[in-house]
């Protein structure tokens, strides 16, 4: 089983069940997926189809009922300590400064006081919070916390990352700037992406290869190459009449998942 | 749902300092007005007290004030009066930091492991809603009715505010930041240090504040119980001997300390609240 991919990320025949008052709910599933190493993959799905459960059993915080998931060909049994999670709620620690919430990850890891400074400095410089380091989060606005959020993720620089709708609550024209950042990082430093969200557009402007959830139990409806090129620039894309086709084309195969989705 | 949330004064208590603190401005309107008024209304008081008495009420009932000043100031001159209060202090001090202690230490192990809770939490209850001052005689019986009696009736009482503070608190800390940290590599002490112990501090203090007055209260009534030293002391044995005037001081004098613990606890109030908006 382990030796039939390189695959960063595999799920096969993985399914998940939860027990609501007394009754088995099927969450998710069965479902199998390969993400490859460097490829940045958007699930995109209507609500409740077990987008978050996928990050979740990724990141080894949940188990699945049934399948496997593989992390670089290893079962994930425990806790996936090699993943960046930035998931949908805020999950800042609100006692503490901006930069103290950075500097949570260094710290597990060890980082010595000097060092640990100047590196939570570089991380706050690159999302451009410089200047509201000691600030808490409770002072910042959401968008805000969500660069604070990702700063904190990508500080000690794990090869994947985790994306659980992270933009969902911004305006557009932040949700854009903050896109933009993402790509940029993406682009330097070619990290393992599984991002989840309902926004078709979102999906097809960051990811390589978009992946299509039906309605609970979620399952694979569809794969979805995204053949645009690389640098993307999130402003000028939206324009281009190749993203609007594809847009339409995506649409056009969501369309019976989400009536479906709305009836429940 | 859970066994363990079946009391919770502390969250009532806990409402209170609030309402206060809306009532303050109000008395800072005219303090002098409000100051003559309460002079006036004390040293009236206080003038019925001394005439009524040995004239429509007999003496022996409720004393009357320059007596009981009298009383108030022969233990001060003999310095009697500091060696009790002294006992008095340390015992309620002792016995809220024996109490503060275990209970942080108990809410938080219960707090993190359902399965202890689940097993412990019947005891806990019951033993919670049994009155803690009937324990009084049992702590005689075991430790006689010197210091350590007293420091455990006040301790217990004060266990029990801390550690339901304290599990409460612990209870409601968000999953998602314990699980967060976790994808970070964080490790169970890890978890507990940066996560849980600050997110539960709020509730911890809380705790803390409320039983201050409580830890008085359990040593004071150990003292009534069985004792030859304290305030408590002091009052039981005037009443023992009939001198109503010593009873009368007995209880200014804890009035007093009372009042000094409400106001310590105001301070504490005031300087948590100031450290936690910065």
């Amino acid at each position: 089983m382990q030796a039939t991919s390189s695959a960063k990320i595999e799920f096969h025949d993985v399914h998940k069940s939860f027990r609501r008052s007394g009754a088995v709910v099927e969450a998710l599933g069965p479902i199998s997926l390969q993400v490859r190493p460097g490829e940045f993959v958007a699930l995109l799905g209507p609500s409740g189809c077990g987008k978050s459960t996928t990050l979740n059993m990724t990141a080894g915080l949940m188990r699945p009922s049934g399948g496997t998931v593989l992390f670089d060909g290893v079962p994930v049994t425990q806790v996936n300590t090699r993943v960046g999670y930035l998931t949908q709620r805020d999950t800042l620690l609100p006692w503490r400064s901006v930069a103290g919430n950075v500097a949570v990850p260094l710290e597990i890891q060890g980082w010595s006081g000097a060092r640990r400074a100047e590196r939570v400095r570089q991380a706050l410089v690159s999302v451009g919070l410089a200047d509201f380091a000691a600030h808490r989060p409770a002072e910042l606005s959401g968008g805000m916390r969500r660069r604070v959020a990702l700063a904190r993720m990508l500080v000690s620089a794990p090869d994947t990352l985790l994306m659980d709708e992270p933009f969902g609550a911004l305006d557009a024209q932040l949700k854009m700037v903050m896109q933009q950042q993402l790509l940029d990082v993406w682009q330097a430093e070619r990290k393992t992406v599984l991002f989840v969200t309902h926004d078709l557009a979102e999906a097809l402007m960051l990811a390589d290869r978009v992946v299509v959830l039906g309605a609970r139990p979620g399952r694979v409806k569809a794969a979805f190459e995204v053949a645009l090129g690389r640098p993307r620039d999130v402003f000028s894309l939206q324009f281009e009449h190749s993203f609007v086709a594809m847009e339409k084309q995506l649409w056009e195969l969501m369309r019976s998942e989400i009536a479906q989705g709305e009836a429940m | 749902m859970n066994p363990m949330r079946v009391t919770e004064p502390p969250i009532l208590v806990a409402v209170a300092p609030a309402a206060a603190a809306a009532d303050r401005p109000l008395l800072r309107d005219k303090p002098a007005t409000a100051l003559l008024c309460q002079a006036v209304l004390l040293f009236g008081f206080l003038a019925l007290w001394e005439a009524a008495s040995g004239r429509w009420v007999r003496a022996f009932y409720i004393s009357k004030p320059s007596l009981i000043a009298d009383r108030l100031w022969g233990w001060l001159a003999s310095g009697e009066l500091w060696h009790h209060l002294e006992v008095t202090l340390e015992e309620t001090v002792i016995g809220f930091f024996v109490g503060a202690l275990t209970g942080f230490t108990a809410g938080l192990v219960l707090g993190r492991s359902p399965f202890a809770a689940r097993v412990f939490g019947p005891f806990i209850v019951a033993v919670n809603a049994l009155p803690k001052v009937a324990l009084a005689p049992l702590f005689i019986l075991w430790f006689g009715i010197g210091l350590p009696m007293k420091v455990l009736l006040a301790g217990v009482i004060v266990f029990f505010l801390v550690f339901y503070n304290t599990f409460t608190g612990v209870q409601s800390v968000d999953d998602d930041l314990i699980n967060i940290v976790r994808t970070m590599g964080a490790s169970r002490r890890q978890v507990v240090l940066k996560v849980i112990i600050p997110s539960a501090l709020l509730w911890v203090f809380t705790g803390l504040r409320i039983s201050i007055p409580y830890a008085l209260i359990g040593a004071v009534v150990g003292e009534v119980f069985a004792s030859n030293a304290g305030i408590g002391y002091l009052i039981n044995s005037s009443a023992a001997q009939f001198d109503t005037a010593g009873v009368f001081a007995g209880l200014a004098i804890l009035t007093v300390l009372a009042a000094c613990f409400t106001w310590l606890l105001g301070w504490i109030e005031r300087n948590t609240t100031a450290s936690r908006s910065t």
